[in-house]
């Protein structure tokens, strides 16, 4: 029996109910060539239910800034770089077990980066300074979701 | 101070537009003891620090890629010792693709590491540049390069001899100078899913000796059955286009199970025999790592059958090898070699490797006996 993970990307449908606002927003980021700041922080903000739907990608900066979740309020139209998504996005399960380095650095963003390579999450070869798309930032965010999350974040399904 | 270390991080991300750059090392512990009836017992001990970088020029798809290296390496006899040395650039290459109508031409130009089809004639850092393209099923490479300004601490060359030159200098001390030139075509799945290859490799000695060497190789390899594979190589040596030597081998691979490999197979490199005369390769390569002094691929016939198995984390292998003489006319029982090692990965970039072997030589009285235990232990950062 073939066991095939079907996440359904469910920041928004943990409620069940998806507003067009959110749709849009997902759509939006979906389409965006170079991911952003604000984007990404979006993503990570209400996943972990720290903004409602309607907030803006400001916002959603601000709360993580507040939340010691990044280290700076940058412009949430900076555009982001893999490495920066890379430890936004460690920093939602703060329970993982990285490497060496990723212990002793205490989850740097060089290291969350390493992290999600070595657990085959990013392709070996990005580099750290690359940006990404939309779609790219939430393919990686979903692996992380399935890698990382409890039974909560995704479901799964078995397939004969 | 954490919150400071975070900022710079992002920080000099997000400012840094201008290339995309990447860097990274490893560090290295190698401890080795070895118990040697003839030469007395010894203890090996080296640190090596790797550093590299790696930059995507923008707007290209250009790629370059360099890495420095020091070692030192400490040996402690029975009133001797010997310290050693070594600094090197062993990587800086500029690579890329070149697109042409349909294909394209991959490209590498600088110091870089290069082998041949057989990996073991030519097997080592190089300066030169390399070409590769694919058409269809058919892959076509040319090499062509200069070995003079490479490490002999790093990287050494054999004579046509069988002797290496003695090094002088510490730290970087110059190769002897040859121009290797390399062609290769490989045809994938040609037939039943077996891939042929032709190589020539020839090396041209610049400086006054003349010692020049062509290889000429035909390698056949793909599966047997599900699970089988082999892989076979015969080449032709020509020394000074006189004298001729011959390299051969064959290899059969079986994964048992996902976990489980086997492999057995056996190389003849050519001494005295017949017309034939010692075959040599042109990178140093010892046909067995535990004798206690250099024995090159040179003169000899070797059985040798391989069992490995994946754990997890935890990676076991056992080797045994039957090293036969046949430098001169007839053919002699040399001694067996076996080597079982345990490699951990403690995480992803802390990893420890432990290696226990020996080598009975019963040719020379045991001159060559030697038995060795080593500790790796490598950290990338």
């Amino acid at each position: 029996m073939k066991r095939l993970f079907f996440v359904i990307f469910s920041l928004f449908l943990l409620g069940g109910v998806v507003s067009a606002q959110s749709s849009q927003i997902v759509t939006d980021i979906l389409n965006t060539e170079e991911v952003t700041y604000g984007q990404v922080c979006y993503l990570s903000a209400i996943h972990q239910g720290f903004i409602s739907e309607e907030a803006s990608f400001e916002d959603a900066v601000q709360i993580l800034y507040e939340k010691g979740h990044i280290p700076e309020s940058l412009p949430a139209i900076t555009t982001a770089r893999l490495v920066n998504i890379s430890y936004i996005y460690m920093q939602m399960w703060p329970n993982i077990e990285g490497g060496l380095l990723f212990r002793i650095t205490k989850g740097s963003p060089r290291y969350s980066l390493k992290k999600l390579k070595a657990d085959g999450l990013i392709d070996d070869t990005k580099n750290p300074l690359a940006t990404i798309s939309g779609k790219e930032a939430l393919d990686i965010l979903t692996a992380c979701m399935v890698q990382y999350g409890d039974s909560s974040e995704c479901m799964s399904m078995d397939l004969e | 101070m954490k919150k400071l270390f975070l900022s710079i991080c992002l920080l000099n991300f997000v400012s840094f537009s201008i290339f995309a750059f990447d860097w990274g090392g490893i560090l290295n512990n190698h401890t080795q003891g070895d118990v040697c009836d003839f030469f007395g017992s010894s203890l090996n001990q080296s640190n090596a620090l790797y550093l590299w970088t790696q930059s995507e020029i923008a707007d290209t798809d250009l790629l370059f890629s360099s890495e420095v290296m020091y070692q030192y390496k400490y040996n402690l006899r029975q009133n001797y010792s010997s310290f050693e040395n070594i600094f090197d650039l062993d990587l800086l290459r500029l690579s890329g693709t070149l697109y042409m109508a349909k294909e394209s031409l991959d490209f590498s130009i600088g110091r870089f590491f290069v082998s041949d089809i057989t990996n073991s004639i030519f097997m080592q850092t190089s300066d030169g540049m390399l070409l590769k393209c694919g058409v269809k099923n058919t892959e076509f490479s040319l090499y062509a390069g200069y070995t003079g300004l490479l490490n002999a601490h790093n990287v050494a060359i054999l004579n046509v001899d069988g002797t290496i030159d003695e090094i002088k200098n510490d730290f970087y001390s110059l190769c002897k100078p040859y121009i290797p030139i390399a062609a290769a075509v490989t045809f994938q799945q040609l037939f039943l899913q077996q891939s042929l290859s032709i190589s020539a490799n020839t090396f041209i000695d610049a400086s006054k000796n003349k010692d020049n060497r062509f290889y000429a190789t035909l390698a056949v390899d793909g599966p047997v059955m599900q699970g089988c594979y082999y892989d076979f190589s015969t080449t032709l040596a020509l020394y000074n286009l006189k004298e001729k030597a011959n390299y051969s081998k064959i290899k059969f691979h079986v994964f048992i199970t996902e976990s489980l490999y086997t492999s057995i197979g056996i190389e003849y490199a050519s001494g005295n025999n017949g017309s034939l005369k010692p075959f040599r390769t042109f990178t140093s390569k010892p046909i067995v790592s535990s004798a206690a002094e250099t024995i090159e691929t040179s003169g000899i016939i070797l059985p040798a059958v391989s069992l490995s198995k994946n754990f997890n984390n935890l990676y076991a292998s056992f080797d045994a090898k039957f090293l036969l003489d046949c430098l001169n006319s007839s053919v002699s029982f040399w001694g067996p070699e076996v080597v079982a090692s345990v490699v951990y990965n403690a995480f992803y970039d802390l990893q420890f490797c432990l290696d226990a072997s020996a080598f009975w030589d019963l040719k020379n009285k045991g001159n060559l006996t030697n038995y060795s235990a080593t500790l790796k232990v490598n950290v990338a950062f």
